[in-house]
């Protein structure tokens, strides 16, 4: 009987863990760093506004937990980068962003998060609405078994959405963005699947800045890719910075220094470090970043 | 690391290994195995031959007008299949029609809901105590048990679905539901009940060529409708394993990343239904192929005469049926070819359309895992 996990204490039947998660801002003084007012690669961006405010954010997968205590806040129209080693909590803090990690039935948060001011884990806060607002592209280029037009309007069509004007318009609009209208404006009602790896990832891309989303969260988008795809993604992401918060998970530190303006390290479900990429890879504060920046470990 | 400890010498090997004996074995062991797959096909081979030589004399006589005619006259030695091939491809489907949206909600059930249900249990069974008197069972143990549960439908024996048609099923139908779904689609400005708009629905129904006559005449209440009900239940296990095996190679991006772009539940599941039509396609026509070889429930049910209209509510033969009823009772040697010949054309329907679904589901259960 070793399977039978749970016992429960007062209710027969718990309600869903997400519908249960304290929203109750931690009071401690945060255990690392706050974001330094960031400085950004030129001093105009030091004044930009918050898009995403994290504070006081714990989180349990089941028993064991999976971030401690972060705060962090990520600037409007910047890049925001997430590193550090392989299982430190940054895809999981991404996902908290959009609340995609609801999905996960064990998983149990505290804390904090507020998007320009709205907090997303208020009771009764609508989940679906949330995600329209953010974007998110995932690791492995996860295109519709439909036309490219089709998944580019995805998240149109879901709402409802059908006056061919606007269709088509946001089609050649979010292609144009995402780099790829050339490439395929002749077989925009063709397989998405016919596309290659990279040219996915960019369908992909383009799919969730159709409906203008206010943030758009990538999960190690260039790991599936090969270098010159990986390259196109990259200035991508330098023309996308002007419409869209971005932050973006990556394993790989050189891309973190290339495109980001802020940068994050965690280290074992803990934000060790955070500020301007250019100081977290030169001077950072704190040795284990150093460590991990310049490659002793991770 | 230097005191790892120290393995015992192994046994020393006794084997013989030239001695005739084992060598014997082996070949037995290798006979065994190849004849025993060369028999299977060999009666195969057999079973497909005898259907034929002995329907070759029909097919030589009737040939593709077997098909097309109603005929079916010992006396005269005249016969055509065209009312048992209806009854069968109708009643079947039918059956589909009716199992389709419920095998594939279960699929989605077992796959998608089910690995995050916390059933709850009272503690007592489980020989524990725990405060409220209630344990919550580990999701996996609910998947398999209801798995299961589903499963053991396909394990009940034809007969006791026959029974428990013929004294549940039968009755039911002819008192109610017939009577209702023949009001409502025919006698369109019938309300039986104030919140339904039925009349609406039957008001469109009418209007599709066919469906009146489908639904013509409801009477006793063993006919082909009742069959196709009972056929629906004991294709649905099947169907339902075969679905859940399809969506759960659907690669768990595509439900996710259509969540993430604020997608509701159901928008995400229609993208994971898409991408494993072909797959749900495949244990369709293979639920088919059941459907129309399944013999003692319908026989039982269907009320073994020639159709006399094309009405679901009229009493029906299938192939199926007929050959149960007829076979053993045929009189002439041409009826009995002419059963031969309808025998025929049951099992290459029903082999053609299981190769296909056997290929269907193959190729996508291999390239789901493949990726």
């Amino acid at each position: 009987m070793t399977m039978i996990e749970t016992e429960i204490e007062t209710q027969p039947a718990a309600a869903s863990p997400t519908s249960q998660a304290l929203i109750t801002p931690s009071v401690k003084a945060p255990q690392v760093m706050t974001a330094p007012v960031p400085a950004g690669r030129s001093e105009a961006k030091a004044a930009a506004p918050i898009a995403v405010s994290v504070s006081g954010l714990n989180l349990h997968y089941g028993k064991t937990q999976a971030l401690h205590g972060i705060h962090l806040e990520i600037p409007e129209k910047q890049v925001t980068a997430f590193i550090g080693p392989s299982g430190c909590g940054k895809s999981t803090l991404l996902r908290c962003i959009n609340r995609l990690n609801d999905l996960i039935d064990v998983c149990h948060i505290e804390g904090s998060i507020k998007i320009h001011g709205r907090e997303i884990y208020a009771p009764g806060t609508d989940v679906i609405s949330l995600r329209k607002r953010i974007g998110m592209v995932f690791q492995k280029p996860n295109p519709f078994p439909k036309s490219i037009y089709e998944n580019v309007i995805y998240p149109l069509r879901i709402d409802g959405i059908h006056k061919r004007a606007i269709l088509d318009e946001t089609v050649e609009r979010s292609l144009h963005r995402a780099g790829l209208w050339d490439e395929v404006k002749d077989r925009l009602h063709g397989s998405a699947n016919a596309l290659s790896g990279g040219q996915q990832q960019r369908l992909c891309i383009a799919r969730a800045i159709a409906a203008e989303p206010e943030v758009l969260l990538m999960d190690e988008p260039c790991s599936a890719l090969d270098p010159i795809a990986t390259n196109k993604i990259e200035q991508l992401m330098e023309t996308l910075r002007k419409h869209v918060t971005i932050v973006i998970v990556t394993h790989n530190m050189h891309q973190a220094a290339r495109v980001a303006d802020i940068t994050a390290f965690f280290y074992l479900g803990r934000l060790v470090e955070v500020g301007a990429t250019e100081k977290i890879f030169s001077t950072p504060t704190n040795k284990q970043t150093e460590d991990y920046v310049t490659g002793r470990f991770g | 690391m230097s005191d790892l400890p120290v393995m015992p010498p192994a046994a020393p090997l006794r084997r013989r290994a030239n001695s005739a004996w084992l060598r014997f074995v082996d070949f037995l062991t290798f006979g065994g195995a190849f004849g025993g797959t060369m028999t299977l096909i060999g009666l195969l081979a057999l079973l497909i031959g005898t259907i034929l030589i002995g329907a070759f004399p029909s097919i030589h006589q009737f040939g593709f007008s077997f098909f097309t005619t109603s005929m079916w006259n010992p006396v005269t030695a005249r016969f055509g299949a065209w009312p048992y091939i209806y009854c069968t491809l109708v009643t079947s489907l039918v059956a589909l029609v009716i199992s389709l949206p419920v095998s594939l909600g279960s699929a989605i059930f077992l796959v998608k809901l089910a690995p995050k249900i916390r059933f709850p249990i009272p503690s007592a069974l489980l020989g524990k105590s725990s405060p409220s008197g209630w344990t919550l069972l580990n999701p996996r143990i609910f998947v398999t048990v209801t798995s299961f549960l589903i499963e053991l439908l396909a394990a009940i024996p034809s007969i006791a679905y026959g029974l428990w048609g013929v004294a549940v099923l039968v009755p039911i139908m002819q008192e109610s539901i017939q009577p209702f779904l023949a009001d409502s689609v025919i006698l369109s400005d019938l309300p039986l009940c104030g919140w339904l708009p039925h009349w609406h629905v039957g008001l469109y129904l009418a209007h599709i060529p066919g469906i009146g006559i489908l639904f013509a005449d409801p009477a006793a209440g063993s006919n082909m409708f009742t069959s196709s009900v009972v056929l629906a239940i004991m294709v649905t296990p099947i169907m339902t394993a075969i679905i859940r095996d399809v969506l759960a190679v659907v690669p768990p991006e595509l439900e996710q990343g259509a969540l993430g772009l604020g997608a509701t539940w159901w928008q995400a599941m229609k993208l994971v239904i898409g991408f494993s039509k072909m797959g749900i396609f495949g244990a369709v026509i293979l639920g088919f192929a059941r459907a129309m070889g399944e013999t003692m429930a319908v026989t039982m049910i269907i009320g073994n005469s020639r159709p006399s209209s094309y009405s679901l509510f009229s009493q029906g033969q299938t192939i199926a049926s007929l050959l149960a009823n007829q076979f053993n009772n045929a009189d002439t040697d041409s009826e009995r070819q002419a059963l031969y010949f309808t025998a025929l054309i049951l099992l290459m329907i029903t082999m053609l359309i299981n190769g296909i679904a056997r290929v269907i589901l193959l190729r996508v259960t291999a390239g789901g895992k493949h990726k």
